[in-house]
């Protein structure tokens, strides 16, 4: 049966695009225009994920708003942002509010349709506990990715609070230990259209401070000034 | 933008403050000069007022000689007048009293050639007769105590007869300077008959030795003298020629004449002087002098007697007194006639009457006093000159009054000026640290770089007065200012989400295009489409980044950091790998550890925009040094690269957001942030970002400066 999203969008473009895009990848997509008509389509069905603009006309925490009360009807819903407010306030916010994950605009089609699959799954995976022991999982070091839910461990420890976005850029990192990773091979790993230097180090900065909440001494992410990163464990 | 050229008629503070000042001494000036009119015509209203009294007394006496001959005269005895004293007459052995009449004494001598004599002078006062005797006497010889015969020093002889006809003979001797003794003797002027008490104020006298003799003042009741008023005063001159024997030498007698051995006191005529006691009025004398100018008749005193000077207790006082002294400096008349001068005036006056002329005049007295002085001649029915008729008149009370108004008014003048002068010091001050508060107000309005700190002014806002309207229109000024600064900080995050949604629209209905199918060839142009946007995306981006710079370093910590390794490792990776291949960028650098408390990938993205800059200014094939060093408790970090300089009147404000050097079209956009985010970044490191130009070759230095960590 196919995954049933809801798109919450303002923009009639951009929710067309959407839904035409998830729709064409074999989901089952309902789209609303505002806050109080998702709020009320959402209290009758449970969807799989919800993805959610968070300006919308006039008011500009209307996605921070609807993702609190979905959360409290849903407590387990997977709730992905996705807005142009990619401010770092705005980013913190949203996660802490409960949110799976958070997409900047303008974003690919491809890689919102991936990572759609991928939060899907990983409700499914988290939803059933034993298959998550059983999914494959990478060793580097002390670094343990598990493949399929997109969770990493360090010294047997959950780094918690990693997003996709980071997940995808240690397993990067992580490829070709030892090696550097440009900047530029690092932004392919955002799956965005553009990425700067500096949007980079700032994900990376948030790497090292969620594994260091872990382990104070961690400094397997060197940065080769200039160039990029390299993961080396000492 | 330039300023408007202030008016050609420009009036400074102190030009104003000099102008009110005039104005404010004017009105004292005005004062005095009012007060000084007034004067003149009131002097002019007395002066007048004067010559009226004089013809009216002149018309009183016109023919009264009654009035003038009353007094006996005799032929046969000597006349000595009396004179009206005026003032404190006291017997103290000085001539104060006696100034005015000094002209007028009787002279006595022993004979031809002789060198002794006496000149006496007679005066009245109230009910007491009052002499004044100046001896010549080349040696004074006084009283030894205790010596039985009065006769053997210099000593006055007095004959008052009394009214039964008898004479009583009194010997006035010193023994000493002062006070005097008075004996009632015999016949024989030797033997004491007894002495009149020293305490006692019925018959006084006091000597006082002068240069060439001796003086003596005596003063007695009037009724010691008989209905004729008659006295006899001789002066005994008593010599020592060898030291011990004391003789008589010369006895020299005021009853000059055979028949009478006593003088006639004439003193002044009662009906007359009870005429002129009804005219007498303050500050004036009238006399009336019969034809031999001696005086018959007097009312009245020329000027009061001085108040004593009080020395002054406080400050007021002697803020007083100083102003009077100033007073009297300013309004005083500097030549004026001394006693003897008025005199002289005085008998000038008299000689013109006496020639039957109407005479007036002034002169001055003293340095605050006038005199106004009229003689008319009194004549009797057939034109014969019976007397004159002299009045004097002191302009003291007007000149005391005038002085009255220039105290009051240099007092008001002076607490005026002092209050107003307080009020207006007062008033500025309070002025001046008002626009002070305002403009310290207004530099703290921005920061080091420019910006506005406040939305509004706090000071004077309320003030209702125009510093007030000032500050509220600054205030106005500001609030528009900082609502404008507002709009271009949050400018590129709104420009980004005004432009990332129908980015966003576009570039997902591009890919949505592509899943439909396109036709071949087609393909291109959509590639070429989503190449455009994602510039535009870039340029959105890097505009929102810099905007939200100063809000995103607050998410980073600093920590230690080798900033010799970071700058390494950056060079290193600057340059190419290819064997052979020139180096874009030289580390010059001393290997020592230079940690600071630092951000990594801020330190490298401050780098990266610094050699971005170098590379887009740096002349073709040159290479960028970077040079790291330390200096004391500081490090530096230069990037430098030969190029051309900046232009000097970008310096200042290159730092700032939206200042570029570059000239449009210069291939990838620019918006002047690079050279904004390197001074964020290396003030949020507690440091400092300079540039410089470079002589010989030319070039461009940036330099940076961050505090070492001292661990």
């Amino acid at each position: 049966m196919a995954k049933h999203i809801v798109i919450v969008e303002d923009d009639t473009d951009q929710r067309d695009n959407y839904q035409f895009a998830l729709e064409q990848r074999g989901y089952r997509v309902t789209a609303y225009a505002g806050k109080e008509v998702a709020e009320a389509g959402l209290k009758l069905e449970r969807p799989d994920l919800v993805i959610l603009d968070i300006i919308m006309d006039d008011n500009i925490d209307a996605g921070f708003q609807l993702c609190s009360a979905l959360l409290k009807i849903h407590p387990d819903l997977p709730v992905l942002f996705l807005t142009e407010r990619v401010g770092e306030i705005d980013r913190i916010l949203g996660l802490r509010m409960g949110a799976w994950d958070y997409q900047p605009k303008p974003v690919s089609l491809d890689f919102l349709a991936e990572k759609v699959a991928t939060l899907v799954r990983l409700s499914d995976i988290r939803g059933v506990a034993a298959e998550a022991d059983d999914q494959s999982t990478r060793d580097i070091g002390h670094l343990q990715l598990l493949e399929e839910s997109r969770q990493a461990k360090w010294r047997g420890e959950e780094i918690n609070g990693l997003t996709l976005t980071e997940f995808r850029m240690i397993e990067a990192l992580t490829r070709r230990p030892g090696h550097i990773l440009t900047y530029d091979t690092l932004a392919q790993a955002t799956h965005q259209h553009y990425v700067s230097n500096n949007t980079i180090s700032t994900h990376i900065r948030n790497i090292k401070r969620k594994i260091k909440h872990l382990d104070a001494d961690f400094d397997a992410i060197r940065s080769e000034y200039g160039l990029g990163y390299r993961w080396s464990e000492s | 933008m330039q300023l408007p050229a202030p008016s050609r008629l420009r009036f400074r503070f102190n030009t104003q403050f000099l102008v009110f000042a005039l104005v404010l001494v004017s009105i004292p000036w005005l004062s005095y000069r009012f007060v000084a009119e007034s004067r003149v015509f009131m002097l002019e209203g007395q002066s007048q007022a004067q010559e009226q009294l004089a013809r009216g007394i002149v018309t009183l006496f016109q023919g009264r000689d009654d009035l003038l001959a009353e007094l006996p005269y005799l032929e046969s005895q000597q006349v000595v007048f009396s004179h009206p004293l005026i003032g404190q007459a006291s017997v103290d052995g000085y001539t104060g009293e006696w100034l005015d009449f000094q002209l007028f004494a009787n002279h006595f001598g022993a004979g031809e050639g002789s060198e002794d004599g006496y000149s006496l002078l007679l005066g009245e006062k109230d009910d007491r007769i009052f002499g004044l005797v100046r001896i010549q006497d080349d040696k004074t010889v006084l009283r030894t105590k205790g010596t039985p015969a009065l006769d053997l020093s210099d000593h006055l002889r007095l004959t008052l007869p009394d009214r039964n006809g008898n004479e009583r003979r009194l010997v006035i001797v010193a023994t000493n300077p002062g006070v005097m003794e008075v004996w009632y003797v015999k016949e024989d002027w030797a033997t004491p008959q007894y002495r009149s008490p020293s305490s006692s104020f019925i018959i006084q006298a006091v000597m006082r030795p002068l240069v060439d003799g001796y003086l003596v003042e005596f003063a007695l009741p009037r009724y010691f003298l008989n209905q004729r008023q008659e006295f006899g005063l001789a002066v005994a001159d008593v010599d020592s020629d060898d030291g011990t024997m004391r003789h008589l030498k010369t006895l020299v007698g005021s009853d000059t004449t055979v028949e009478s051995h006593f003088n006639l006191l004439a003193m002044r005529a009662p009906e007359a002087n009870k005429i002129l006691s009804s005219l007498s009025s303050a500050d004036s004398q009238i006399i009336i002098y019969d034809n031999h100018l001696q005086v018959r008749a007097s009312v009245g005193q020329v000027s009061p007697p001085a108040p004593e000077k009080i020395k002054p207790k406080d400050i007021f006082e002697r803020v007083q007194a100083w102003l009077n002294r100033g007073l009297d400096w300013f309004i005083a008349i500097p030549a004026y006639l001394n006693p003897v001068q008025a005199a002289s005036q005085e008998r000038d006056l008299l000689n013109r009457a006496l020639n039957k002329k109407f005479a007036s005049g002034r002169w001055h007295k003293g340095p605050t006093e006038q005199v106004f002085a009229v003689a008319a001649p009194i004549s009797d029915e057939e034109g014969e000159l019976l007397g004159v008729v002299l009045i004097k008149q002191s302009t003291a009370k007007i000149l005391r009054l005038q002085r009255q108004a220039m105290e009051n008014i240099a007092l008001l003048s002076l607490s005026t000026m002092l209050v107003i002068l307080m009020l207006l010091l007062l008033f500025s001050w309070r002025q001046a640290i008002r626009i002070r508060r305002l403009g310290k107000e207004a530099q703290l309005l921005v920061d080091p770089d420019g910006r506005l700190r406040t939305d509004r002014l706090y000071s004077d806002v309320k003030a209702g007065d125009e510093i007030g309207d000032l500050a509220r229109s600054f205030s106005g000024v500001v609030a528009r200012l900082h609502e404008h600064q507002q709009f271009i900080s949050t400018m590129p995050r709104t420009l980004r989400h005004e432009v990332n949604n129908p980015l966003n629209a576009t570039m997902t209905s591009l890919e949505n295009l592509q899943l439909h199918g396109v036709a071949e060839g087609q393909q291109r142009y959509i590639d070429s489409a989503q190449r455009g946007l994602v510039k535009i995306s870039a340029i959105v981006e890097k505009l929102a980044d810099a905007a939200n710079l100063e809000e995103a370093l607050h998410e980073d910590e600093l920590e230690p950091l080798d900033l010799f390794h970071l700058v390494q490792t950056y060079v290193s990776h600057q340059n190419p790998s290819q064997q052979g291949e020139a180096e874009n960028v030289i580390f010059e650098a001393s290997r020592e550890a230079l940690t600071v408390a630092g951000v990594d990938y801020r330190i490298e993205q401050l780098l990266d925009k610094l050699t971005d800059n170098a590379r887009d200014f740096r002349d073709v094939g040159s290479a960028i040094t970077v040079r790291l060093y330390r200096h004391d408790y500081d490090c530096y970090l230069e990037v430098e690269n030969a190029g051309p300089q900046i232009p000097s009147e970008l310096l200042a404000g290159m730092f700032n957001s939206m200042v570029s050097a570059r000239t449009a079209g210069a291939g990838h956009a620019h918006f002047g942030l690079g050279l904004y985010i390197v001074r964020l970044i290396s003030q949020f490191h507690g440091g400092s970002v300079s540039a410089h130009n470079l002589d010989n070759p030319s070039g461009v230095l940036f330099r940076i400066k961050l505090p070492v960590l001292l661990v």
